[in-house]
């Protein structure tokens, strides 16, 4: 692999100056007035898996529905580059800048609320995750609209499922057909890893309980790369209408 | 003997249960070959290279190219917050050229289209004849068999037009090929070894510029724009009427010069006055004009 869109990913995030310090500065703006607020850990920890979730899937699929239309990935299509390689790398990177940006609110929030290394460990962890699962998201929702509105709506509509899946929304009921699908949510670990740190401090963070979502998570990425071709010629085809 | 590089046999395409865009169009390049797709908007000539270069399956017939074509459509997208330099290559990287080799050659082919003091600019403060520009540059600096290029003097200048035309004739002496579409005659005319008329889905007729002018069997031709209406026949002796439509009617014959005085008397006599009258070789553009019926460019864009 030569990384060219894994550096071309990272080169316009550093570059477009006015969003990269957007992108800095509103999830602190949101996350630190309310994750320093008297309410509750759950509704505290929702907050974060909503912004986190959001984060990822608008990141993701909005530029690439420009993309689409622009004619750049027909471009990188003609170059013999491979819809495939493209969308693996693209993704990655894509989930590695999101990450980055939200280092600075995760960091000021692990001092602020005082939450202990292994914690802090665990929530940075399913940051990736979630933002890994969202971008991915963001793929596939771009792959099936048209137009920059439809994708707004695809986002919401499929990023509150994932969220109502992963059981954010709910009190858990155990045996329930909701429960088995908790389990296997790559947003699981980022709410239980927030809701450990604001109830316990973080002292029971069950990384053996994650293996099942980070499964999910590679089948899922094995499935985006599968069908890497299919997905970014119908991304491609999004100005034609066809 | 040179290679064929790309051919098309019986190519026919529609989109969807739409009318035919081609309809049994056939072509062959051979290497060091510029062939010149010569057409009026809608004539199938952008769907001919989107098939070439694989972005669209024919309905049916056959085609085939040497290797993935560079290709450059009237939308050529950039990343406007990256530079000039960057961009080119950023394409290369793509393709697999390494880092250094690749800024190299980008560096070089934004000097052979006069883009040098601008390389380091982002696009995004291009003008749009730079980044037609950019758009050639990347496409040659590829170093591709074949180049697919797509309206490639809209928007260009003549200095533009010139650079173009010396990386094309350098791209054919080093054996590499290009399949330009457009509807600028006279640019066909100076750059293409072999021109292809598309009318209606299909080819009015294929050969070297000078063939197909020849073909006319008209050393000169006489422009004339009247004032009022068109004399509609019994021209001249000597001379016949190629085209003739709203108020601009073309004439050829041998000789044209000393017949000035006869034609305007004819239209006076007919129709009304003159208001312009001039006298010209025949290009490309009044084979077009023999063959469809239509003048390749409109009034408002000539």
């Amino acid at each position: 692999m030569t990384g060219a869109i894994w550096r071309l990913t990272w080169a316009l995030a550093v570059r477009r100056r006015r969003l990269l310090i957007w992108n800095f500065l509103v999830p602190i703006l949101l996350l630190v007035p309310v994750m320093t607020s008297a309410a509750a850990a759950q509704h505290r920890a929702v907050v974060v898996a909503v912004f986190v979730m959001f984060f990822g899937v608008y990141g993701s699929c909005i530029p690439l529905i420009r993309d689409g239309m622009s004619g750049w990935v027909e471009k990188i299509g003609l170059t013999g580059f491979g819809g495939r390689r493209w969308l693996v790398e693209r993704t990655l990177a894509s989930t590695a800048v999101d990450w980055m940006q939200l280092l600075p609110v995760n960091l000021l929030l692990v001092l602020l609320l005082g939450i202990p290394t292994d914690a802090a460990s665990a929530i940075l962890v399913a940051t990736l995750l979630a933002l890994l699962f969202a971008n991915l998201l963001g793929v596939l929702v771009a792959a099936f609209v048209r137009a920059l509105g439809e994708a707004a709506l695809g986002c919401a509509v499929l990023s509150l499922f994932a969220l109502h899946l992963a059981g954010v929304f709910r009190t858990p009921d155990p045996g329930s057909l909701g429960a088995a699908a908790e389990a296997w949510s790559p947003l699981r670990p980022l709410h239980d890893s927030w809701v450990g740190a604001l109830l316990s401090g973080g002292s029971e963070v069950l990384w053996a309980k994650w293996m099942i979502p980070v499964a999910a998570l590679g089948a899922l990425l094995v499935l985006v790369a599968f069908a890497g071709d299919r997905l970014a010629a119908r991304i491609a085809a999004t100005d034609s209408g066809a | 003997m040179s290679s064929r590089i790309a051919f098309a046999e019986n190519l026919k395409f529609s989109y969807g249960t739409g009318p035919a865009v081609l309809d049994d169009v056939s072509l062959e390049l051979r290497s060091g070959e510029i062939l010149g797709l010569l057409g009026l908007n809608g004539s199938g000539k952008t769907t001919l290279l989107r098939l070439l270069s694989r972005l669209l399956q024919p309905t049916s017939g056959q085609l085939g190219a040497a290797e993935a074509p560079a290709v450059v459509f009237d939308r050529a997208p950039f990343q406007a917050s990256l530079s000039g330099l960057e961009n080119i290559a950023l394409a290369l990287a793509l393709r697999g050229v390494r880092g250094d080799e690749a800024k190299t050659a980008a560096s070089a082919w934004l000097q052979r289209f006069d883009l040098s003091a601008d390389e380091h600019r982002p696009v995004g403060e291009y003008s749009l004849g730079m980044r037609r520009r950019l758009g050639l540059a990347e496409a040659f600096a590829s170093e591709r068999s074949l180049c697919l290029l797509d309206e490639p003097t809209l928007g260009l200048d003549p200095a533009g037009q010139q650079l173009l035309g010396q990386a094309l004739a350098a791209g054919a002496t080093a054996g590499r090929s290009a399949i330009i579409a457009t509807n600028d005659a006279n640019f066909a005319q100076r750059v293409c070894h072999r021109v292809l008329l598309l009318h209606d889905s299909r080819v009015l007729a294929e050969g070297t510029p000078d063939s197909l002018i020849t073909s006319l069997d008209a050393p000169t031709i006489i422009e004339v724009v009247t004032a009022g209406g068109l004399p509609v026949d019994n021209p001249p002796e000597g001379l016949s009427v190629v085209a003739s439509a709203d108020n601009r009617l073309t004439l050829s014959g041998t000789d044209c010069s000393g017949r000035l005085p006869d034609v305007c008397r004819w239209i006076e006599a007919s129709a009304g006055s003159v208001q312009t009258i001039r006298v010209r070789e025949p290009d490309l553009a009044d084979v077009f004009l023999r063959l469809a019926g239509q003048p390749l460019v409109t009034e408002s864009e000539s």
